[in-house]
């Protein structure tokens, strides 16, 4: 930027509310529970500050977060939030499935999905031959071994 | 006991003589069996499924009460479901000589589904010394697989009875392994009291009791024949009845 207007920049007078003065007396009614009409009516009763009830809402809201002061110095760096997921190695243990396992729990998936609507057919346990004749003739031990 | 089919809490059971060979007594067996759930009071439905035996030989002909179904038809088999959903848990059914293609096809496209709905089966084969008999049971053993449960009666139609190619042939000991059938005896009964008691529709029950206005039928051997076939045959009876009961 140009040095010139920076110069001027500087000389500019910071742009600072007329409520500032009653900030804190403001904030109390805020927090008591008075409504932004009833401060607004207070404020021009007591102080004969006329402000529109949209100023008075902007200044309440920005003087209601936590303000950066020398008593409430910012989070150093190193315990500023950062997401989980850019750490490198995470502070908790992860389960790691191997490849294999990975596979395996899609295949099994995918079999699910496309389960046989069927039960299968039982194989036969007995089978008989018709044509075979029968007999009375009763059957030595190595036949009933077999 | 064959494998039990399913691991669905048992509702209801169907109960139902083997077709194939004729003349084994299945009608016979069958009239007892049904005499032996209605002296325990438990509630029953009836079906007479043997199309092709004359009115004098078929269930209908001792129990009029029995429904006359045609198995043959294609969807004549759904009766077992379809009485079962009037609320009678246990159905008998008489199966006519024959019926085995229809059974197989019946239990091949319909098990699956019926045995879901609690239902479970019993399967009497009845054999005789006559080796047909035993081929037949085997035959339906072959198409019913360990889908149902397996009993065996053996019929001893002439006395004395032998019954050699049930225990001794290796297909009929291969069956016996597999399936291990509860097997019964029902004892060889004397024609003077079988062969008036079939020609009156009656049961031996309504003989042992008395019951009949026919002479021949109230002589006093016959009814205490009567009597002795109907309690040997109840003691057996009682012995499987987890295969009879639900």
């Amino acid at each position: 930027m140009d040095p010139d207007l920076e110069e001027l920049l500087k000389d500019l007078p910071g742009r600072r509310s007329r409520l500032e003065v009653h900030r804190e007396f403001v904030l109390r009614l805020h927090r008591t529970g008075r409504s932004y009409r009833q401060i607004q009516a207070i404020l021009a009763r007591k102080f004969d500050i006329q402000i529109s009830t949209t100023a008075l809402f902007e200044f309440i809201q920005r003087r209601s977060r936590p303000r950066i002061t020398p008593g409430n110095p910012p989070p150093a760096a190193d315990q500023a939030y950062r997401n989980p997921l850019d750490r490198e190695e995470p502070p908790w243990p992860i389960p790691r499935w191997t490849k294999e396992e990975i596979e395996a729990m899609r295949a099994k998936a995918r079999a699910s999905a496309h389960k046989p609507t069927t039960v299968p057919r039982r194989p036969p346990v007995f089978h008989y031959d018709p044509t075979r004749p029968l007999t009375n003739r009763p059957p030595d031990d190595k036949e009933i071994n077999k | 006991m064959a494998t039990a089919p399913t691991t669905i809490e048992p509702k209801s059971r169907v109960v139902f003589t083997q077709g194939g060979k004729g003349g084994v007594g299945k009608t016979a067996f069958a009239s007892m069996l049904v005499e032996w759930y209605q002296n325990q009071a438990i509630p029953l439905t009836l079906l007479d499924m043997d199309t092709e035996n004359k009115a004098r030989g078929s269930l209908t002909h001792f129990f009029p009460t029995a429904r006359k179904i045609n198995m043959h038809v294609p969807d004549g088999l759904d009766a077992f479901v379809d009485v079962l959903e009037e609320g009678n848990p246990i159905v008998v059914a008489d199966l006519g000589a024959g019926g085995g293609a229809a059974v197989q096809r019946w239990f091949s496209s319909m098990f699956t589904s019926v045995a879901q709905l609690g239902v479970t089966f019993t399967a009497i084969g009845v054999v005789t010394p006559d080796p047909a008999s035993v081929e037949s049971v085997l035959s339906w053993g072959h198409a019913l697989q360990d889908n149902v449960h397996y009993l065996i009666v053996k019929n001893a139609i002439v006395d004395p009875a032998d019954f050699s190619y049930y225990e001794n042939d290796p297909g009929a000991y291969e069956f016996r392994r597999t399936f291990k059938p509860q097997e019964i005896t029902m004892e060889y009964r004397f024609p003077k009291v079988e062969h008036p008691a079939r020609q009156h529709g009656l049961t031996i029950g309504s003989v042992a009791n008395r019951t009949p206005a026919v002479p021949e039928l109230q002589k006093a051997t016959v009814v205490l024949r009567a009597q002795a076939y109907r309690r040997n045959l109840f003691e057996e009876l009682d012995r499987v009845k987890d295969l009879l009961l639900i």
